[in-house]
C-alpha cells in the first residue's frame, strides 16, 4: 500500500466497473448535470485535465495501465492494458474484482492496509473525486450549511458503514447517513415503493463541506473549486461538525412500519427490523460512535414512534382500493362517509398542529390533524392537477381555504373506519389514507430480539380488543 | 520573499507526511525530518533541536558538506543512523526546463545526495525538457565515479548514484502531481529507492 494506491482504490471502489474478461476497467464518475460539457464547458475542461494530468500518471506509475476518458453519456475514466497487477491488488485487499465494485465491494480487508490517517484520507479523496457530490443543492436546510454527499446505489450497506467509519477516523463526521432502506426513504407512506414509485433511492453519507475541505482532500481541481464556491455561500463562520457521540438524536413524529421491511433485497441482518433513525441502522452494524444513551429511551418507547398503518398515503383511487384489499385488518373495515367541518379542523390545526382528532385522548390515540389536512390538500391538489408529483405546492392550509371558498372541497369525501385504522379521503380520481396513532395497541406488536433489533408484527383484529 | 518561497513549508510538510505514511505502510521505521535553507547549518540545527539523531554518519556528512542554499532538504534516517538526503528545488515558473534541472543536478552532485526533486508550483515542464527526459532517461539516473582524482585504482573507485524527478505542486489542492518524467516518477517510487538505499 502507498498513498497513490490508496487514492486509486478510492476512485476504483467509488466508480469502478471491471469488465468480466478483465480486459478493461471503467471508472464511472456520476457527475450528471454538474459535469455536462454542454451546460458547463469550463468545468468539463477541468475534469478532463484532472483525469489526464492527475489520474493518468498515477495509474501509469502504479499499474502500467493507460488511461483515457469519455465525457459522454457520463464521465468515465477508461483504463486499458494489462490489468493483472491491479486485479492482484484488488484480490489482495479483499475487494471483489468484477462488475460494479461500489455495489459489491467490501473494504474490511483493505482497512488494515490504510494504516495511518494520511492513507485513509487518500482513499477518501478517491471516493470524493468519484462519488462525492458537491452539487450546490446539497445543503442542510439553507445555504449556511453546505454538504458533500457521498452517494452509492445498490444494496451494499456494509460498504457504506465501513466508509462512514473511515470518515470518522479522519474526523470528517457524517452529518447524516441516508440508508437505502424503506424506513429512510419513505418516512410517511407504508406502501411507497411497493405499489408505486421506489424507495430504493440509494445511500448518501452527508458531511459538512467546510469540515471535509479542512480534514479531507480532493485531487480533482474541478471538485475542490466547486466545493470552495459552495462554501462561499455560507454566511456564518466555519462549522465544526461534532462526532456522532456528541450529537442529538431527534425523532420527529411517527413513522410507518413499511410493508417492504422484510423485503429479500434488504440484507439479512437488517431484514424484518424497523428503524426509527439513521443512527439506529448504524447501531445494528455495531458502530461504536452511536450515542446509545439517546437511542435507547426512544426504542424503549417505540410504540410512540411507529404505526403499523401508513402515516399518510397519497395515490390514485384504484391504488388506494388495492391497498385496502391487501391487508386483512384494512379489508375487514366498514367505512362511513363522515361529514366534516373542514373550517373546524383548520381551527384545531392553528391552535396545535399535532392535535389528535377522532380518537381517545385518554389513550393518546387518534388522527393527527396536520396529517389529515395535508392529505386533504394533497387530494385537492392532485384532483386539480396542480401538485408537483404528490406534493402540494405552496401553503397547504391556504389551498384548503381556497377550496372552501370556491366550493371545490365538496368533491372530496372523508370516510371513517369502524376501528382505529386509516381514514380514507377520496376525490374522483385521487385519494389518500391517513393512519391513526394508538400507542397502547401498537405496544403489543413490538418484539425485541437484540439490543437494537426491533420487529413490529402486522396488526390483527384481536389487538384492538 | 519570492513567490516560490511561500510554498516551501507546505511542500516540506506534505512530503514528510507522505514519506512517513508510505514507509509505515511498507513496515519501515525511519526518522524523517527536513528544513528549508542552507544545508550545513540546517542539519546542525536539526541535530541541535533533537529533530534527528546525531549519528556518526550524519555528523561526518554535516562537517564535510559544502555550504549550499537549498529550497528544501529532507533527511531520512534508519535505526542504524544511515541516512539519505532528498533535495527539492522549488520553482514558480510557467515551465521549468533544462536550466532548472541542471541546477538541481549541481546541488545533488555537490552534496552527494542521491535524491533530487524539481518541483514547479502550478506550472509545467517545458516541452523541450519533456522530450529530453523521455528520449534520454539516463539524465535523471546519474552514476558518478568517485575517487579518480585521488589516484585510486580502478577496482577501488566508488560509484555514486543520483536519481532525479520532476513534479508539480498544485497550490489549490495542496498536493504533488506527477509528470512521469525522470527516474523518480512518483512518491511511492521515491520511497522504494530510499528504502533500497537504507537497507
Amino acid at each position: 500500500m502507498n498513498n497513490d494506491k490508496a487514492y486509486l482504490l478510492g476512485l476504483i471502489i467509488g466508480g469502478g466497473i471491471i469488465n468480466p474478461t478483465k480486459s478493461n476497467l471503467i471508472i464511472v464518475l456520476p457527475y450528471k448535470r454538474w459535469g455536462k460539457v454542454i451546460s458547463n464547458p469550463i468545468r468539463a475542461g477541468k475534469i478532463a485535465s484532472d483525469i489526464l494530468l492527475k489520474v493518468k500518471p498515477v495509474f501509469e506509475n502504479e499499474y502500467d495501465i493507460s488511461v483515457t476518458f469519455n465525457p459522454e453519456p457520463e464521465w468515465s475514466i477508461v483504463c486499458t492494458g494489462n490489468l493483472e497487477k491491479l486485479t492482484d491488488d484488488l484480490h489482495k485487499f479483499g475487494i471483489v474484482n468484477g462488475g460494479e465494485l461500489r455495489k459489491n465491494a467490501g473494504i474490511e480487508n483493505l482497512i488494515p492496509y490504510l494504516c495511518d490517517e494520511n492513507l485513509k484520507r487518500q482513499f477518501i479523496a478517491g471516493l470524493a473525486d468519484s462519488i462525492g457530490s458537491v452539487v450546490n443543492s446539497h445543503r442542510r436546510f439553507n445555504d449556511d450549511y453546505q454538504i458533500i454527499s457521498f452517494e452509492f446505489s445498490g444494496d451494499n450497506f456494509r460498504l457504506v458503514f465501513e466508509i462512514c467509519q473511515l470518515l470518522n477516523e479522519i474526523k470528517c463526521f457524517a452529518d447524516q447517513i441516508l440508508w437505502n432502506h424503506p424506513n429512510q426513504h419513505s418516512g410517511n407512506d407504508r406502501y411507497y415503493g411497493h405499489y408505486y414509485g421506489t424507495w430504493k433511492k440509494g445511500f448518501k453519507i452527508r458531511v459538512l463541506l467546510d469540515q471535509y475541505t479542512k480534514k479531507g482532500s480532493f485531487v480533482f481541481n474541478a471538485k475542490l473549486e466547486a466545493a470552495k464556491e459552495n462554501i462561499e455561500k455560507e454566511k456564518t463562520e466555519e462549522h465544526e461538525a461534532n462526532s456522532c457521540l456528541d450529537r442529538r438524536i431527534n425523532v420527529n413524529g411517527i413513522k410507518p412500519v413499511h410493508i417492504d421491511e422484510d423485503n429479500f433485497w434488504i440484507p439479512k441482518n437488517l431484514r424484518g427490523y424497523h428503524f426509527v433513525h439513521h443512527k439506529h441502522l448504524c447501531a445494528m452494524f455495531g458502530c461504536p460512535y452511536v450515542p446509545k444513551n439517546q437511542l435507547k429511551p426512544i426504542l424503549d418507547n417505540l410504540e410512540c414512534y411507529i404505526t403499523p398503518f401508513t402515516v399518510i398515503t397519497k395515490a390514485r383511487v384504484d391504488q388506494i382500493n388495492k391497498i385496502l384489499e391487501s391487508e386483512e385488518v384494512l379489508k375487514n373495515r366498514t367505512y362511513t362517509k363522515y361529514e366534516v367541518k373542514v373550517e373546524k379542523l383548520i381551527e384545531i390545526y392553528k391552535r396545535d398542529p399535532n392535535t389528535l382528532i377522532w380518537g381517545n385522548s385518554k389513550d393518546k390515540s387518534g388522527y393527527p390533524v396536520n396529517k389529515v389536512l395535508q392529505a386533504l390538500a394533497a387530494v385537492l391538489s392532485m384532483e386539480s392537477r396542480t401538485s408537483r408529483g404528490k406534493r402540494t405546492s405552496g401553503n397547504f392550509i391556504r389551498s384548503i381555504e381556497d377550496a372552501i371558498s370556491n366550493d371545490t372541497i365538496k368533491h372530496i369525501n372523508i370516510y371513517m373506519p369502524d376501528k382505529l385504522t386509516p381514514i380514507k379521503i377520496l376525490g374522483t380520481n385521487f385519494g389518500a389514507l391517513v393512519g391513526p396513532e394508538n400507542p397502547g395497541v401498537y405496544k403489543k406488536l413490538i418484539e425485541k430480539d437484540s439490543e437494537f433489533g426491533y420487529k413490529v408484527r402486522a396488526i390483527r383484529e384481536e389487538d384492538f380488543e | 520573499m519570492s513567490n516560490e518561497q511561500t510554498f516551501y513549508n507546505e511542500i516540506l510538510d506534505y512530503l514528510i507526511l507522505q514519506l512517513n505514511s508510505n514507509f509505515q505502510a511498507m513496515g519501515k521505521k525511519y526518522l524523517i525530518t527536513g528544513a528549508t535553507g542552507e544545508l550545513k547549518k540546517g542539519i546542525d540545527k536539526l541535530i541541535k533541536d533533537k529533530s534527528i539523531f546525531p549519528s556518526l554518519f550524519l555528523t561526518v556528512f554535516a562537517d564535510a558538506v559544502a555550504p549550499l542554499d537549498l529550497d528544501i532538504f529532507i533527511v531520512i534516517m534508519n535505526a542504524k543512523g544511515l541516512f539519505e538526503i532528498l533535495i527539492c528545488e522549488i520553482k514558480d515558473l510557467k515551465a521549468v526546463g533544462l536550466k532548472e534541472l541542471s541546477q538541481l543536478i549541481g546541488y545533488c552532485l555537490i552534496s552527494d545526495s542521491k535524491l533530487g526533486l524539481l518541483i514547479n508550483v502550478d506550472g509545467q515542464i517545458s516541452p523541450r525538457l519533456t522530450t529530453i527526459l523521455h528520449n534520454n532517461p539516463d539524465i535523471t539516473n546519474i552514476t558518478r565515479i568517485v575517487g579518480v582524482h585521488q589516484g585510486k585504482a580502478k577496482e577501488e573507485l566508488d560509484l555514486h548514484e543520483h536519481n532525479l524527478g520532476v513534479m508539480k505542486w498544485n497550490s489549490i489542492t495542496k498536493r504533488i502531481e506527477y509528470s512521469n518524467a525522470g527516474k523518480i516518477s512518483s512518491i511511492p517510487k521515491l520511497c522504494e529507492l530510499i528504502s533500497n538505499y537504507l537497507e
